[in-house]
């Protein structure tokens, strides 16, 4: 008899945790998962340039026609997002890894010295950085008065343009989380390895590398998924031949007013990263994700 | 709620398009609209409903009853693209000098970078009935967003009795232009050409043709606008053609010139606004150039070397337009504001600032002989402009000679959606190059 | 020639020489002048409170840090520059330090690894190795699935399968609750005397460190108070602090007065004398200042009787506080010259015990009391604390 009102208790007691993320699911839902959705239902529809209204015309062919027609500039995408995101770890490794170890009381200065650049609006950023690469800039006067490029030499315009902007832009996606993967690791754990006859260079290779291995998936994946996707780099820095997939996005929604191609591409986009996503968390657990994000 | 179960119980009431979708590989947007037989206006109409055209047929929206019927709100809000109009420590003489005299405020906008997504900005308050916080837009002729508003009915007609000083004043170059003849819409607010610029220094024989910018001699140092209108109206007066008159065939032939271009590695690349940078920067030496900017740069002198070259084959006359979009809140007081630019003694004002065609002719002489309230108003510019007025009204540029009116080209004008994506299917893959 | 032998074996019986050693941080003295051998195959403790040393010194040992000056001695070679994996010294650490991204097998291997040992001598050395810390069969857990008792042996068998000369101990239990403690502090003395290995022991634990080792030394403020096995340190503490630190002593100031026949008086206050063994006195007193102490379980206490025979050092007092604690009594009894004196009686069922309030008579023999120099710097309850 008094068993109803326990099993009521309990139930609501287990429906409690459900009421409690009602919140974040609602958010997530209102403003992801719809706009999300709302975005694959126009790569089936046809639109109208002009009024923007959309008729739905079930056209499954737009999703592989443009997959095809730009499939070049996914190709350009990835291989500068790759080269960018490579260059990253390998300039803000030593960086994170100096920081962590060595940076003492002043660890914060230094995180704040390395970040200080990019208070900065990205736009700016990426402008002075065409100003620098500019043939009349600094850089190429300098290089060319010293004769140690041809006098025909010049970087903008180029992909090397291009990737060394994204490697810029996106350097604290790639140092922080490094810094924080190295700064975790257990400073006795490395006394252990060196007093059980592991050199600096061993204990560097078979145990901090290790250690920071999901930071340095992390970094890869925080870095590469706003490369790939970016769109103002190459606009800026870049020549005729080295359009990223983000231009094209960003030019057939609001120059060529193409939302059916734009969301298509995009779509692919997203699953590319999502892809990424899931492999980190297959291969490195869903949990440690959060430390980094 | 019997039948509506059966309904929806049919196999057949599924979207008979989802069975074209899935049957049929791939429909072009063009295809799909073609082969359903609608044109722009239509589609619009299928997707959204009419949006007010039919209602109240005794005051149709610009008729000369429904325009009896406003009131002067005394104010006005002006939206048009950055360092437009005249401008002295922060002010604009010429609205000041409007206000003083008619009591009608204007609320200044530099709110336009580009005409697509400005377009964008406003299209979601045209489609659903409301007023878009504008009562006068300036609109570029080169690009296909003019000619949506004016198809969709998102321009109210500009009363006719009150153009008073543009029937007057208003030069032969931009009345009753092609894309709307009459003025039914629209009235200029500046022109200009998109030319060739060029650095003197580095180029010391331009010639007189648009072959430079297909020059070997350049490779690498061309820069091209990314604009797919202005590349190839460039590209079909390259092969010869009247962009105007021109057609899909001839379309491809500037496409195939332009292709060829890049692949030779002569294109730097395909900029927006961003070109007179780098041609002031020296990435580039031989641009694609919109006249103005090129003017501008000479005034400082440190970028005198900059020359602009109108083409012996022509070069693209390009309007920029004022016009009051629908649900309009103050359309007396926009109508009232853009008759006053047609007085001359203002255009004199305002073009002593702007460095672009002038609409107004007899604004010439009253850059040399002030006659009204602009001599004062010219004189206190003086030392701002850092140049005599005579420069401005002896300028070609400004108020061009025959031979460079005889070298303006028009824009073709597109008749259909299709046409606008069978252009740009032409001359984006060339912009957007992977 | 048998001389020769001695000597020899004598010199190898040496493990570790530490001379002269000081290690300052920043203008800090971490350690002063140290001055310590160790054995082959000693049980050795470092015994002292936080901040004493301790811990600086082993780590110097480990190679962890370098000294400021002086010289560390390891099997015959100046190692006092040698970085950590240039050492035959293996350390446990006081956190274990495992390597979270390596299983038990890998972990116990690393050390071996690194020596380039083969591949199925590995195998059956990390096999041995576990079944001695009684984790056989753990190979292929991940480190962080075991518990802290269990990582504990898997760190002490990842330092152990190397055999080192020399075994580091950083306060390996302080980690584990009271009762597993117990138990790792038999299991570690019967391992060390299984592998023979010389261990050093880093602790704070006074308890612990008398539990297991062969020998001790307790440390304060950088400096070796007090050094030998431990009851000799127990029972004959040399310095206040080493009395009051190891184990409960009552400390009473007095003069030097006089000596007869190996014993030696001590004047306390008003009359009161107490006798010392003239061998158990500090041999570097500076004046008649002296400290007397004697353990609180070596006294006897009686309800006080004019007829009452004593025999050795006699004081007479009233108890202030007695509390019944099972195994015995504690008594708190307050002398006439004014010191609190602690009792500890245990419950042997032979006599009435003496209730608060009354007047008792304290004996204990001669050869039971010591007496130290006065500590320059005062004991802070801080460093008794820890």
């Amino acid at each position: 008899m008094s068993s109803p009102p326990r099993r009521h208790g309990a139930w609501r007691r287990g429906l409690a945790p459900y009421l409690l993320s009602l919140p974040a699911g609602l958010w997530l839902a209102l403003l992801f998962v719809v706009p999300l959705l709302i975005m694959l239902s126009i790569t089936l529809k046809t639109c109208s340039p002009a009024s923007g209204a959309c008729v739905m015309t079930w056209q499954w062919g737009e999703l592989p026609h443009v997959v095809n027609q730009y499939r070049g500039q996914f190709v350009t995408s990835l291989i500068f997002a790759f080269v960018a995101t490579l260059l990253d770890l390998v300039i803000s490794f030593p960086i994170a890894y100096w920081i962590a170890f060595y940076g003492g009381r002043r660890k914060n200065f230094f995180l704040i010295m390395l970040l200080v650049p990019f208070f900065v609006s990205f736009i700016i950023r990426t402008l002075v950085w065409e100003f620098i690469l500019s043939n009349n800039g600094v850089v190429l006067t300098f290089l060319r008065g010293n004769h140690l490029v041809p006098s025909g030499f010049h970087v903008l315009g180029t992909g090397l343009a291009v990737v060394a902007g994204l490697a810029y832009n996106y350097l604290p996606f790639t140092a922080l989380p490094l810094y924080v993967a190295l700064e975790r690791i257990d400073r006795r754990v490395l006394n252990a390895a060196n007093d059980l006859y592991a050199t600096r260079s061993v204990t560097f290779v078979r145990v901090i590398l290790p250690l920071a291995i999901p930071g340095i998936f992390a970094a890869f994946l925080l870095t590469f998924i706003p490369a790939f996707g970016d769109y103002v780099n190459q606009e800026i820095l870049g020549g005729t031949s080295n359009t990223m997939i983000g231009t094209v996005i960003q030019n057939l929604f609001l120059i060529d007013s193409d939302y059916a191609g734009g969301a298509s591409l995009s779509a692919v986009l997203l699953v590319i990263s999502l892809l990424g996503i899931w492999l980190y968390a297959r291969l490195l657990g869903s949990r440690t994700i959060e430390d980094y994000l | 709620m019997e039948p509506l179960d059966n309904q929806q119980n049919q196999p057949d009431a599924i979207d008979p398009a989802l069975w074209r979708g899935m049957t049929q590989r791939r429909f072009t947007r063009r295809q799909t609209l073609s082969l359903s037989g609608v044109g722009l206006a239509s589609l619009i109409l299928a997707a959204c409903g009419s949006p007010s055209a039919s209602k109240s047929s005794a005051k149709v929206v610009g008729s000369s009853s429904w325009w009896q019927a406003q009131k002067l709100n005394h104010v006005v809000n002006f939206a048009n693209w950055p360092y437009y109009i005249d401008l002295l420590s922060g002010k604009h003489p010429t609205l000041e000098h409007f206000t003083s005299t008619t009591g009608i405020k204007v609320n200044y906008f530099e709110v336009i970078q580009d005409n697509a997504s400005f377009y964008q900005k406003i299209r979601p308050s045209l489609a659903a009935g409301q007023y878009t916080g504008y009562d006068i837009v300036v609109m570029t002729n080169n690009n296909p967003q003019l000619g949506y508003l004016i198809e969709l009915g998102w321009l109210i007609p500009l009363d006719q009795s009150m153009m008073t000083n543009y029937d007057k004043y208003a030069g032969p170059l931009i009345k009753s232009p092609t894309w709307d003849p009459g003025n039914k819409y629209t009235m200029a607010w500046q022109s200009g050409w998109t030319a060739v610029g060029y650095n003197n220094q580095q180029v010391k024989d331009p010639g007189t043709s648009i072959e430079i910018l297909f020059d070997k001699k350049y490779a690498g140092k061309v820069g091209m606008l990314s604009d797919p209108f202005e590349l190839g109206s460039i590209g079909l007066l390259a092969v010869g053609v009247e962009p105007a008159a021109s057609t899909e065939s001839d379309w491809a032939k500037a496409a195939k010139k332009l292709k060829q271009q890049k692949s030779d590695g002569i294109v730097a690349a395909y900029y927006d606004q961003s070109y007179i940078q780098h041609l002031k920067n020296g990435d580039i030496t031989v641009s694609m150039c919109y006249s103005g900017d090129i003017f501008q740069a000479d005034l400082n002198n440190k970028y005198k070397d900059l020359t602009l070259l109108l083409p012996e084959e022509g070069a693209m006359l390009w309007t920029d337009n004022m016009c009051i979009p629908k649900y309009s809140q103050n359309p007396l007081d926009a109508m009232t504001l853009m008759d006053y630019f047609y007085d001359p003694e203002v255009q004199s004002v305002v073009e002593y600032y702007n460095d672009y065609i002038c609409p107004v002719p007899a604004a010439k002489q009253q850059l040399l002989n002030p006659t009204g309230w602009n001599k004062a108003a010219l004189a206190s510019m003086n030392s701002s402009v850092g140049l005599p007025t005579a420069v401005t009204a002896d300028s070609t540029i400004v108020f061009p000679s025959p031979e460079r009116i005889k070298a303006s080209k028009s824009y073709y004008n597109f008749k259909s959606q299709a046409e606008i994506d069978a252009w740009n299917n032409m001359f984006l893959p060339i912009i957007q190059g992977a | 020639m048998s001389d020769q032998g001695t000597s020899a074996k004598l010199a190898d019986a040496v493990n570790v020489s530490l001379t002269n050693v000081t290690k300052s941080f920043d203008g800090m003295v971490a350690v002063d002048e140290l001055n310590l051998d160790i054995n082959e195959g000693e049980f050795f403790s470092l015994l002292g409170p936080s901040g004493c040393g301790k811990t600086t010194t082993l780590r110097m040992i480990g190679g962890f840090e370098e000294p400021t000056s002086g010289s560390i001695v390891l099997g015959g070679r100046d190692v006092t520059y040698t970085a950590p994996y240039h050492r035959d010294v293996n350390t446990v650490f006081q956190s274990y330090a495992l390597f979270p991204h390596l299983d038990v097998y890998e972990n116990v291997a690393f050390g071996l690894r690194r020596k380039k040992v083969g591949k199925s001598e590995v195998r059956t050395k990390v096999g041995n190795i576990l079944e001695i810390v009684d984790l056989p069969g753990y190979e292929k857990r991940k480190v962080n699935q075991l518990s802290g008792g269990q990582q504990q042996r898997i760190a002490l068998a990842r330092a152990l399968v190397n055999e080192p000369a020399l075994l580091l101990l950083d306060e390996p239990m302080s980690a584990l609750d009271a009762k597993l403690r117990h138990q790792m502090q038999i299991e570690l003395k019967s391992i060390q005397s299984r592998v023979g290995i010389t261990f050093l022991y880093v602790t704070h634990d006074q308890e612990e460190a008398m539990t297991m080792s062969d020998r001790l030394v307790v440390m304060r403020q950088g400096r070796i108070e007090g050094i030998g096995s431990p009851q000799d340190v127990y029972d004959n503490p040399s310095t206040e602090f080493v009395a009051t630190f190891l184990g409960a002593s009552n400390l009473l100031a007095g003069k030097v007065a006089g000596q007869s026949a190996g014993v030696t008086t001590i004047t306390l206050g008003v009359g009161s004398t107490l006798d010392v063994p003239t061998s158990r006195l500090p041999t570097s007193l500076s004046g008649p200042d002296v400290k007397v102490g004697v353990r609180p379980e070596k006294i006897r206490i009686h309800v006080y009787d004019e007829n009452l025979a004593t025999v050795g050092n006699t004081l007479r007092g009233r108890v202030r506080v007695s509390t019944f604690t099972g195994v015995g009594n504690q008594y708190l009894v307050e002398t006439s010259s004014g010191d609190d004196i602690t009792v500890y009686a245990q419950n042997i069922g032979e006599e009435l015990a003496p209730r608060s309030g009354e007047e008792v008579v304290l004996s204990w023999p001669v050869e039971h009391t010591f007496a130290v120099r006065p500590a320059e710097t005062s004991i802070s309850n801080d460093e008794l604390a820890s």
